[in-house]
């Protein structure tokens, strides 16, 4: 019917197939793709960890610091630790915590399919705990993903969210790294028994190793301070429970009053002050609170200083993220490809809707710092979507983030809450402490 | 090791596997982009690009064996964005560039594609130019296969369309 449309197609496209393929330079350009992809991925495999437990709110960013002579000498005197001074140089808190001894060496090995799994150490508390290892083979790990890694107390297993970082190895056969474990709630340790058990898959082989180990440092208590005092900033009312003083991080139970226009998300610069106005704690990598959508109750972390006693404490906020309530949302439906709702601020716009996934551009929200946007869905019946994969980048032209939805729970419209948007309340809030 | 099972490998994570995948379909790609930009440099721009795109993605695919496809529409989606993105910024531009062949059966079949919806440019390009079957664009764009038939038959009179007001224009 179309023959002289189509025979004309075929003669362009026979012209397409003329078209010279400059080999070399293709493969510079898959070769960048693929480096960029993996540079990527491995700040999306933390976010994944930190949000298999609950409604996370989650911050990262990358900096780096001189090392200390103080921080030098300390480390000098603990076996083995100068291959982790990496990992923890541009963290106040830790580099505090191995100057005052509160890193217990363990240096316990097991060999298995022939990978060599050290733990070489530990800095633990009521909150969470740091874990130093060592991964080793004969052969090349690039293959190797990590599957399971859980954390035991007196038989009874740590609920708590995972991440480790993945940094770029020396060695390709050899991993130097830390897994980070935040506990759901303030764990109260029955015995100085633990065992850390981790998993790991290379193609068609699983290995798995369990280490026990018994701790001979005191674990230190928290030094809880009650406030239970009520501020008001840009006319929301935000109840200050309680501040906990450990040492891996300070944690902050603030309170949301439910009559509040704005739905508070996140703390830009929550920071804790001493006397002089020095900053003694601020807002840390990584994982930074465990919050639940009713927006009622959330605890935030900070950076510890454990180590460091100042006469007195104030706690600080000034850049605080909000939306109003009604409108602190994405509604999508995913079968028409539609955003049925959104904020009327219009700070970040939404550029396409998929199947199960969402892209969306902003101005960036704070210089050097992700935020990742949402936690979880909830379907049309009330049910969660799991969000398993965000990823976030900056071109010129601003901030991207995409949002993987788990597309088995997707009953249209899908209602999916910001946890981070750039709109501020204004105003600034400073309360005495101690 | 067959195609299907390097897609295989490379859907579940093998680096190596992807890297293979990228060798065996990168003329492909490397054309199809050529196809739409009609220059050197933002061919190789895209075919980074659509690498960086399905490393990310790679995962998601439920049919190894529509893996070129599957690479082909993220490539024609790419340089879909890129166009739309140089017609808002230098128009005028943009036209003078299109206009280096000299064939004159290329210019007019090119322009009667460009002329197309984004959604008909696809279509005409994976059936005509990639021979790929009506069956697997159906099962990619997830709609019955006569839907495909139909809207390639649309696409087709629309091509007709704009060659045959473009030939009675030439006449006058």
């Amino acid at each position: 019917m179309y023959e002289k449309e189509e025979e004309m197609l075929d003669i362009s496209n026979k012209k397409l197939e003329l078209v010279a393929v400059p080999d070399q330079l293709v493969n510079n350009a898959i070769q960048q793709g693929i480096l960029q992809a993996k540079a990527k991925k491995r700040k999306r495999k933390k976010t994944l960890w930190a949000f298999s437990v609950a409604a996370i709110l989650i911050l990262t960013f990358v900096t780096s610091i001189r090392v200390s002579p103080a921080f030098a000498s300390a480390v000098s005197t603990i076996p083995g630790m100068e291959r982790f001074v990496h990992l923890i140089q541009f963290d106040k808190g830790m580099k505090a915590i191995v100057e005052n001894d509160y890193y217990e060496s363990i240096g316990i090995t097991q060999v298995k399919n022939n990978i060599t799994f050290t733990v070489d150490g530990i800095i633990i508390d009521e909150t969470g705990a740091e874990v130093f290892y060592t991964i080793e083979a004969p052969h090349s790990l690039k293959n190797m993903d990590y599957q399971e890694i859980r954390l035991f107390n007196n038989g009874q297993e740590l609920m708590s969210s995972i991440s480790y970082d993945l940094p770029d190895q020396e060695q390709t056969n050899r991993k130097v790294d830390k897994f980070s474990f935040v506990f759901g709630e303030i764990e109260q340790f029955k015995n100085t028994k633990f065992e850390l058990q981790f998993e790991v898959k290379q193609p068609n082989k699983a290995t798995s190793f369990n280490i026990p180990f018994t701790l001979k440092k005191e674990i230190k208590p928290g030094k809880i301070y009650t406030l239970n005092e009520t501020v008001e900033i840009d006319g929301q009312q935000i109840k200050i429970n309680e501040i906990k003083l450990y040492p891996l991080r300070v944690a902050i139970t603030l309170e949301f009053d439910e009559q509040n226009e704005m739905k508070i998300l996140q703390f830009e610069d929550m920071r804790i002050e001493d006397e002089n106005g020095e900053i003694w704690s601020s807002i840390r990598n990584g994982i930074t609170g465990f919050g639940e959508n009713q927006n009622k109750e959330n605890t935030y972390f900070l950076q510890s200083n454990y180590f460091k006693e100042p006469k007195e404490l104030y706690l600080k906020f000034d850049r605080v993220q909000a939306l109003p309530k009604e409108e602190s949302y994405l509604l999508v439906d995913f079968a028409k490809k539609l955003i049925l709702e959104q904020p009327s601020h219009r700070k970040i716009e939404v550029l396409n809707v998929g199947s199960n996934t969402i892209e969306l551009k902003y101005s960036p929200i704070r210089e050097n710092h992700t935020y990742t946007l949402f936690s979880q869905g909830e379907n049309a019946i009330g049910g969660v979507v799991d969000i398993p994969m965000q990823s976030s980048w900056g071109e010129e032209e601003g901030q991207f983030a995409e949002v993987s939805l788990d597309a088995k729970g997707i009953i249209n419209p899908v209602k999916i809450d910001f946890i981070a948007y750039p709109n501020y309340l204004n105003g600034s809030v400073s309360i005495q402490i101690k | 090791m067959e195609p299907v099972e390097i897609a295989n490998r490379a859907i579940k994570g093998d680096d190596q596997a992807f890297l293979q995948v990228m060798q065996l379909y990168k003329d492909t790609l490397y054309r199809t982009a050529f196809a739409f930009l009609k220059n050197e440099h933002d061919a190789l721009e895209a075919m980074q690009e659509v690498t960086f795109r399905a490393y990310q993605k790679i995962h998601s695919i439920k049919e190894p064996t529509y893996m070129k496809t599957w690479l082909v529409r993220i490539m024609m989606n790419y340089c879909q964005d890129q166009l739309k993105k140089r017609k808002r910024y230098n128009s005028s531009k943009s036209l003078k560039e299109i206009g280096f062949t000299e064939d004159t059966t290329k210019l007019e079949i090119d322009e009667a594609i460009a002329s197309l919806t984004s959604g008909e440019q696809q279509l005409i390009f994976l059936k005509y130019f990639q021979n790929t079957k009506i069956k697997e664009i159906a099962e990619l764009e997830k709609i019955p296969e006569g839907t495909v038939k139909s809207r390639l038959h649309k696409a087709l009179k629309s091509l007709r369309n704009f060659l045959s007001e473009k030939g009675d224009a030439g006449h006058v």
